[in-house]
């Protein structure tokens, strides 16, 4: 048994003191951010991604991978307790976990999402411990050509796979890529693209774009609205679900965690998708289908373990392949690179501890998020008074200090003027801002093994379509964008995604 | 109705940003062949691709993009537009304290409707919070105080 010896130790890894303590800040800072409302996971690891840069590589991705799982958590909590999702994927949990709490049940409610989730994350995390290996023997395998094909099926799949407009969005990974290649050409030394600034010759700062795109112009979206958060705080009863309530979450959450395991894997899957996969699937298989809506218990255990394991699942393609499937891996795989570690599969026997670590972490993390979060709901609750127009300075001057800090010149905040006006702009037109932060952090990957494939094969680019494997991804990913053209499934997605 | 005209101007945009893109690419970089490819080819390309999707996305612009309601605050755009600007400008003069409170006092302003009182108190308080977590806490060596206040 490898993956028990592996597994044996990351634990050795993870269980050191200081990177518990770092999972466990990591798990608390992401849960106090995570139920604030209108700051979703990516804008919340964006921000405090700077704070992770000194640490060692593994307790920065460990602290990292800490907030994602509380800010998914937290988001969760304010969905059941006063219907606002602080993230999409907790948009389906809202939908019955709230009604359960008009109905005076918000303490099991919250009881059950937490066990679930509990639950799904240890059965995902031992997915990502027997699945990541064998994918990355198999992408080490690739040579620039397969690499390159896979890149494009990676970046087409999480296009088709998330939200928004299609055309759109490819258009919004090509810019990604666009800008990722700002800065020094690895093959000549050239400086490319920079308009004349010295200050980009290393590239665009991966964090500014980031904390552009996502947090300041979801300020600027939020400052549109009037502030109307009335929020009622209810009394939270007792924490003990019934032994009624536990016997109908067993089914669901067995489902949801296959579901969310499988469709996490996939890249712009992850969480989202997941959860509405397992609450269409419980509302069928329901023998009393009209109750989802008015407080299933189900419509809560279910989704709940469903986003949890795809948002663990969503690992392992930035694991074993160094491709990100959604913003946040991306974010992830931005931090690889700040701690000086090229992502890919031989993160996995080049960096075992690091790897491994990470894993045996994500067990440690989603019992800490349980133990530590059931008694503070109530304090988590109070952050939803805080008003709006504290948050802004507080995201503002923390993001700033934190750009300002790893930088060490001002330049970056300049930039993040720009990025955070174009982002707002970018949104006003409809263009989801996640296809561009992936595009932006694969982008040099995909130049380089473009230019490896082309000197390989002499420029002949049938290359691509006569190797079995390439034309294989390349042939998933010229059906996926012909099925999302097709009116039936077009009309459908749009369905699916629009709650989102 | 909204959406077309967005979506007509986002196609107008994307088309403009990758002509520009490629424009800059060809006339800045060597190109060369794609066997070896130079450090503009891919560049070029891609200014290519996203001005052909930006063409597309003009011809199609239909009731697809779904419409964010909302008109934009131009008093936040502004003033949140202008806090890195400020705050970068500061805190490389002055240092800190007044870049803090100068961002946070910005800030504050995007959104209306709070007496001058708060804005100053969360001013105060998030200046000593700063100092005390990144100069004491963390230890990043930002000065407190600037060149331009020192004597």
């Amino acid at each position: 048994m490898e993956v028990l010896s592996n597994l044996a130790l990351g634990f050795s890894v993870a269980f050191s003191v200081q990177n518990v303590l770092y999972c466990f800040l990591g798990a608390v800072l992401g849960t106090l951010i995570g139920v604030l409302p209108g700051v979703g996971p990516t804008a919340t690891i964006a921000m405090l991604l700077p704070l992770t840069v000194a640490l060692e590589p593994s307790t920065s991705l460990i602290m990292l991978a800490g907030i994602y799982y509380g800010a998914q958590y937290g988001g969760s909590t304010t969905a059941i307790l006063i219907n606002l999702p602080g993230e999409a994927s907790s948009a389906v949990t809202a939908l019955d976990g709230y009604q359960l709490a008009r109905q005076g049940r918000a303490g099991s409610a919250l009881a059950i999402a937490a066990l679930s989730s509990l639950f799904a994350g240890c059965v995902a995390t031992v997915v990502i411990a027997f699945a990541a290996p064998p994918l990355t023997t198999l992408a080490l395998s690739f040579s620039p050509v397969e690499y390159f094909s896979l890149m494009v099926l990676g970046l087409i799949a999480s296009v088709t796979l998330a939200r928004g407009s299609v055309l759109k969005s490819l258009a919004m990974v090509v810019m990604g890529v666009a800008l990722g290649l700002v800065g020094t050409d690895v093959y000549t030394g050239e400086r490319r693209l920079t308009l004349g600034f010295l200050e980009l010759a290393d590239g665009l700062d991966f964090v500014v774009v980031a904390i552009g795109i996502f947090g300041m112009a979801e300020i600027l979206r939020n400052l549109e609205g009037h502030e109307d958060r009335s929020v009622t705080t209810r009394k939270i009863s007792s924490l003990m679900p019934s032994l009624s309530d536990l016997k109908q979450s067993v089914g669901p959450v067995l489902r949801g965690t296959a579901i969310g395991s499988v469709l996490g894997i996939l890249p712009g899957g992850g969480a989202l998708l997941s959860s509405f996969a397992s609450y269409t699937v419980e509302k069928k298989l329901s023998s009393t289908p009209e109750q989802f809506g008015q407080g299933a218990i189900a419509g809560v255990a279910g989704p709940e373990s469903a986003n949890n394991a795809g948002a663990q699942t969503s690992f392992i393609p930035m694991l074993s392949l160094g491709i990100p499937s959604n913003p946040v891996m991306a974010l992830m795989i931005g931090a690889m690179i700040i701690q000086g570690i090229v992502p890919g599969p031989q993160i996995m026997t080049e960096q075992p501890n690091l790897f491994w670590g990470l894993i045996a972490s994500m067990f440690i993390g989603n019992v800490l998020l349980v133990v530590l979060n059931l008694p503070l709901i109530g304090i988590w609750v109070r952050l939803l008074d805080v008003p709006y127009h504290v948050l802004v300075p507080i995201i503002m001057i923390l993001s700033m200090i934190g750009i300002f800090a790893v930088a060490g010149n001002t330049f970056p905040l300049y930039l993040l003027a720009v990025f955070g006006l174009s982002g707002y702009l970018l949104s006003k037109l409809s263009f989801e801002p996640a296809p561009l932060l992936l595009g932006f952090v694969i982008g040099p990957l995909l130049e380089e093994n473009l230019r490896r494939a082309m000197i390989i094969a002499d420029g002949d680019a049938t290359v691509f379509v006569t190797r079995p494997i390439s034309a294989a991804l390349l042939t998933v990913a010229v059906i996926l964008l012909v099925l999302v053209a097709l009116p039936s499934i077009s009309n459908k997605r749009e369905e699916v995604f629009l709650e989102g | 109705m909204i959406s077309k005209s967005k979506d007509r101007w986002a196609g107008i945009l994307l088309t403009a940003f990758g002509g520009a893109y490629a424009a800059l690419a060809m006339s800045t970089l060597r190109t060369g062949e794609i066997s070896r490819m130079g450090p503009g080819y891919f560049p070029t390309v891609l200014g290519f691709v996203m001005a052909g999707l930006g063409i597309l996305i003009l011809l199609r612009s239909g009731p697809d993009g779904e419409p964010r309601p909302g008109r934009p605050s131009w008093r936040g755009v502004v003033l949140i537009g202008l806090a890195p600007v400020a705050f970068g400008w500061t805190i490389e003069r002055l240092g800190m304290i007044p870049a803090v409170a100068i961002a946070t006092l910005l800030c504050s302003y995007a959104s209306s409707g709070i007496g001058w009182q708060r804005r100053v108190m969360i001013t105060i308080g998030l200046v000593v919070f700063c100092v005390i977590v990144f100069r004491y806490g963390v230890g990043l060596s930002i000065p407190l105080l600037g060149s331009w206040l020192q004597q």
